[in-house]
């Protein structure tokens, strides 16, 4: 993790050092004839031309900052960094030059930077539209919401300039596409082309973005792509603009297609390239993906999210790629396919591929839905390189994305606090499986991810509602949002934690689908979305009500189900936090009572910090081995599933002789904790006692892959599953490693005699 | 008690093998440890540093005569007393005799020297080589497991010395966890990798060296030590002995069991070091045979009362 980020830096320097990148249509932020020129020139496909007219700029030794735009626009970015800062030495108090030098931390992924100098344009002249339009889109590409503040004032101001109102209108329109709101972005599209006609500015982005509108409507042979294309028909960005609209709607195959025209008119579009390349690998295309991104190295040695990618792919060779079945019967294809690395695949396999077998079956019966490819899961022991597998960069917080019949997800390796229930994020990138494939990719983000949240809670390998305290702070708020905006929700949040909250909400929505309504209308609703409805249409189809309608039914079950607890909240805190006071103070009977309290307001709360954690190391202080055993019963059968806790529980439970029970706990910790040579010679010594060699010998040998310091003891528990399993030949073998290292080991030459005894017997 | 010291490998068994039955009565090598428990800083390294001291003495006491072990702690450390008791070892061991110095606390690097902290002046690494250096015992084991004690690694390794030390350099600074993980390997059945009921040197750094890995990556920490150990005795070097019990010397029979036993374990280092000339199988099959034998004889040992392993 660190090292990508020291790479990321670094990638960053280097790319202000020299870059090799188309540089964005230029609205005017700087005024100058000659310039203007030379860009209608490009604008309008003639490039040979614009070269030219840009270095007769170059050699006219104009002003640094005009020749900064000609550095940049024939590719030179190091120049062009180096000229804008000559400029803004020379012109301190000039607002447009710090705007351009902006835009182009802009395109090179650096927002803050960017957001800094527009900050700095506008303390110079606060009237500067470009600066608030520049703002604006720093915002939008970090997925911010607050974006549409700077633009409004812009785009109602007549006096602003042309250039920035159509900036205004072409991101207004960008994000109501995103949102899914095309009456609105034809509306701002329509002002656009307006602003565009009076003021003379070129409208391949307007025509682009109405294409865009015609490809996710499924209409693909768009008059507008003809309408650009006669004005420029080298412009990539008229097939990578909607190329980006797929992808961010999750229509990777679709996303392919659109780069793929993009890199075809214009061969020298590096970002297309390097889109195209990330997009085929998302599409578990390893091979073209490779091919993408060494073309856009080639042109762009320097864009971080090639250079992370193609560092990413470098490491494919650390990993198995493992299928299972390992031989699928003839003429089938396998039902899973594991891409892990070499050093955690002997752990992860067996786990995964038995809780993802098991997620498919179920899945399939229930959504009735048979997936038409292996579903390839991929585990990362570094949280970056599968976030770089994501997205391309770096930094960013999630545990598993999904692709289509492709998921990633970090490994437990990757989260040293224990707790990562890595078997819980398999279980919900599972379910995104289905409900993308059986869409066709058409369901929105919201009830994808409520449906796979909804199934955590109903169907996963811990059952039971968890809902973070922080989103009960917020329902008590009434923050949840109309059902018809619950996409932005997720896509562009407007506080902190509205991501979470959102993921809660499309949870408790579907909870309330089942409840109410059957989970039959959840898989009704997907059929429906797969003809490309939107959610007020389905709503209104599957359940004949009206979103507002709907919402009122919501907010109804959301005050039975839990406004006893919400009206209990603060209640709840004071005494949980009393309750860790107590513990702290070692005060064992306050404990109990505080804990006891708050269990019975929130029995569903079991995160690290519950009070059944505390409770039951109150009553072991006092030696009650039946209620401390009690209570780590009660907070694993809700869900808690802290590894500690729940060793302590197997073992009392063992020591109980409710030796079942204690196999099951030990067991649920392999999706938490699986890396753990204790707790795998532990289930392995168990299964042995009650007669399951087979799965004792699955322990054994997931030891033996961990390279535990007793090696001999490890080899010898192998040898000793496999003997009784008769398998006569893996138990020498073990037998004789475990000897060769410890020849003094007792139990293994016991087990030798009796191995080369019994043989001689037969 | 002396042989318990020694001597793991081939060369040294032949040599243990030729002294039992060969020889009257070898001259009698003697074990002599020292350890020097630092200043505490805090409370709670002072508990630490105090059960530390507590296993090694345990540990060091089934490997020689407790009068032959030495502490230091508390008030009792200051840097007259240890230069005054090493320089009286230097007069009193002998060369064939083994020196192990343990040293537990806090140490500190400038950039130029190392000082283990003590009360009054420090301990330098100027010290320390002076220490040694008059000593003129051939086998000599030096374990620091303060913060900084890589700064030493120069200074005191050469001269056939096993040195340890809880960092690689004198910049890791931070107090360490290395000396805790030692002192467990010497009481953690664990820590016994070739199950001969005895930890030696290299048992207890390679057990430490890795808890101390494990450590920082289950706390997804960068790691602030990085043990090192240099000297070729690691091996050779019984610090623990996990079962204890006398040999009956007198019964003959167990004599010559023992002896069978210490036949048998230098075949089977002989098989394996020629393991990469033989075809596989072949090295198996006399693996396997030489494997049988040990456990009869050990089965015999046993009906003796006789524990398995260390001799």
């Amino acid at each position: 993790m660190k090292n990508s980020t020291g790479l990321l830096i670094l990638l960053v320097l280097m790319r202000l050092v020299s870059m090799v990148e188309a540089r964005p249509i230029h609205y005017g932020a700087i005024n100058d004839p000659g310039l203007l020129a030379c860009d209608q020139l490009d604008w309008n496909g003639k490039k040979q031309q614009a070269v030219d007219c840009y270095r007769s700029l170059q050699q006219q030794k104009r002003e640094p900052a005009i020749l900064a735009e000609v550095s940049w626009a024939l590719g030179d970015i190091k120049e062009a960094n180096t000229l804008f800062q000559t400029a803004v030495k020379l012109n301190p108090d000039d607002a447009a030059i710090r705007v351009r030098w902006g835009e182009l931390f802009i395109q090179t992924y650096q927002y803050q930077d960017a957001l800094d100098l527009f900050k700095e344009a506008l303390e110079r002249d606060p009237e500067n539209a470009y600066a608030r339009i520049g703002s604006a889109r720093a915002l939008i590409e970090r997925f911010e919401s607050d974006a549409v503040k700077s633009l409004q004032p812009v785009l109602e101001n007549n006096n602003a300039p042309a250039g920035a109102r159509l900036q205004a209108s072409l991101l207004l329109a960008r994000l109501a596409i995103e949102a899914t709101s095309s009456d609105e972005a034809v509306s701002q599209l329509q002002q656009a082309e307006s602003i565009a006609t009076q003021a003379g500015l070129p409208k391949l982005e307007i025509y682009a973005l109405y294409a865009t509108l015609d490809l996710l409507k499924g209409k693909k042979d768009s008059e507008w792509i003809k309408k650009a294309l006669e004005i420029n028909p080298v412009w990539g960005d008229l097939y990578a603009i909607p190329g980006y609209f797929f992808w961010i709607g999750r229509r990777y195959r679709e996303a392919i297609d659109l780069y793929s025209e993009a890199v075809r008119i214009q061969p020298d579009h590096w970002l297309a390239h390097m889109e195209l390349g990330i997009n085929l690998l998302r599409n578990n295309e390893v091979t073209r993906a490779r091919e993408q991104m060494h073309i856009a190295y080639h042109g762009d040695p320097y864009n971080p999210k090639t250079v992370n990618t193609l560092r990413l792919l470098d490491t494919f060779v650390d990993f198995d790629v493992l299928t299972r079945p390992e031989k699928p019967a003839a003429n089938l294809f396998p039902k899973m396919i594991f891409r892990l690395h070499k050093d955690e695949s002997p752990v992860l396999v067996d786990y995964a591929e038995q809780l993802a077998g098991k997620g498919i079956d179920e899945y399939s019966q229930r959504y009735q839905f048979t997936p038409k490819e292996p579903v390839v899961i991929e585990i990362y022991p570094n949280h970056e390189d599968f976030v770089v597998r994501t997205i391309g960069m770096p930094g960013v917080g999630i545990l598993g994305a999904t692709f289509g019949y492709l998921f990633a997800m970090d490994s437990p390796t990757d989260h040293a606090d224990n707790e990562y229930h890595w078997g819980t994020t398999l279980w919900h990138e599972l379910a995104h499986v289905f409900t993308l494939e059986m869409t066709d990719h058409l369901i929105p983000r919201w009830f994808s991810e409520g449906i796979s949240v909804y199934e955590e809670w109903r169907s996963g390998p811990i059952k039971g509602v968890r809902i973070p305290v922080n989103v009960l702070e917020a329902m008590v708020e009434r923050k949840f949002l109309p059902i018809a905006e619950l996409d932005g929700g997720f896509i562009r949040p407007s506080y902190d934690e509205q991501v979470i909250v959102s993921y809660m909400q499309a949870g408790l929505v579907c909870d309330f689908f089942d409840q109410k309504y059957g989970f039959g209308k959840i898989v009704d609703m997907l059929a429906q979305y797969k003809k490309g409805l939107d959610t007020s249409t389905v709503i209104g189809d599957v359940f004949g009500l009206s979103v507002t309608d709907f919402d009122k039914q919501f907010a109804t079950f959301v005050e039975q189900q839990y406004g006893e607890l919400l009206a209990h909240l603060d209640q709840w805190k004071k005494l949980q936090s009393e309750s860790i006071k107590a513990f702290a103070a070692e005060d064992w009977d306050s404990v109990i009572e505080k804990s006891e309290q708050a269990i019975r307001i929130f029995p569903e709360y079991v995160e690290s910090d519950s009070p059944y954690v505390l409770l039951a190391q109150a009553y072991a202080a006092n030696k009650n081995v039946d209620k401390e055993m009690d209570t780590l019963l009660a907070f694993w059968k809700r869900g808690g599933y802290v590894p500690p806790a729940s060793k302590k529980l197997a073992n009392l439970l063992y020591q109980a002789n409710r030796k079942n029970e204690a196999l099951e706990v030990m067991y649920s910790i392999n999706y938490v904790a699986p890396f753990d040579v204790e707790l795998h010679t532990t289930l392995g010594d168990w299964m042995l006692e009650a007669n399951r060699a087979e799965q004792a010998l699955r322990e054994y040998q997931v030891v033996l892959a961990m390279k535990p310091h007793d090696l001999a003891d490890a080899h010898y528990r192998v040898a000793r599953a496999s003997h009784l399993l008769a398998r006569d030949d893996e138990a020498r073998r073990h037998l004789l490693a475990a000897l060769e290292i410890a020849p003094h080991y007792r139990p293994a030459q016991k087990l030798l005699l009796e191995t080369t005894q019994t043989k001689q017997q037969q | 008690m002396v042989f318990a010291t020694i001597l793991e490998n081939h060369m040294n068994r032949n040599f243990l093998f030729c002294l039992l039955f060969v020889l009257p009565l070898p001259a009698m090598a003697l074990l002599n440890v020292t350890v020097i428990q630092g200043l505490d800083g805090e409370a709670e390294y002072g508990k630490q540093f105090s059960a530390q001291v507590k296993t090694v003495f345990s540990a060091v006491e089934s490997v020689t005569d407790k009068n032959n072990i030495v502490v230091f702690s508390g008030n009792d450390v200051s840097r007259d007393k240890l230069l005054a008791h090493f320089d009286q070892l230097g007069k009193t061991l002998k060369p064939v005799d083994q020196l192990l110095v343990i040293m537990v606390g806090h140490g500190s690097y400038d950039g130029f020297e190392y000082k283990f902290n003590i009360p009054g002046p420090d301990l330098t690494g100027a010290d320390l080589v002076n220490m040694l250096k008059v000593q003129t015992t051939k086998l000599q084991v030096i374990i620091n497991t303060s913060s900084s004690s890589g700064a030493l690694l120069d200074l005191l390794k050469g001269d056939g010395r096993t040195v340890i030390t809880a960092t690689r350099n004198g910049e890791e600074r931070l107090a360490t966890r290395f000396g805790t993980y030692f002192t467990n390997a010497l009481e953690d059945s664990a820590a016994d990798i070739n199950k001969n009921n005895a930890v030696s040197l290299q048992e207890a750094f390679t057990y430490a060296e890795r808890m101390s890995k494990d450590y920082f990556e289950n706390q997804g920490q960068l790691a602030t030590e990085h043990p090192v150990m240099s000297g070729d005795k690691a091996t050779q070097f019984v610090l623990a002995r996990t079962v204890t019990g006398a040999t009956d010397t007198s019964d003959p029979e167990l004599a010559q069991l023992l002896i069978k036993r210490e036949q048998l374990d230098i075949s089977i280092e002989q098989l394996q070091l020629r393991k990469d000339e033989l075809p596989a199988d072949d090295y198996l099959n006399q693996l396997q045979q030489l494997m049988i034998d040990m456990s009869l004889v050990q089965d015999s040992i046993d009906q003796k009362g006789q524990p398995a392993g260390e001799k």
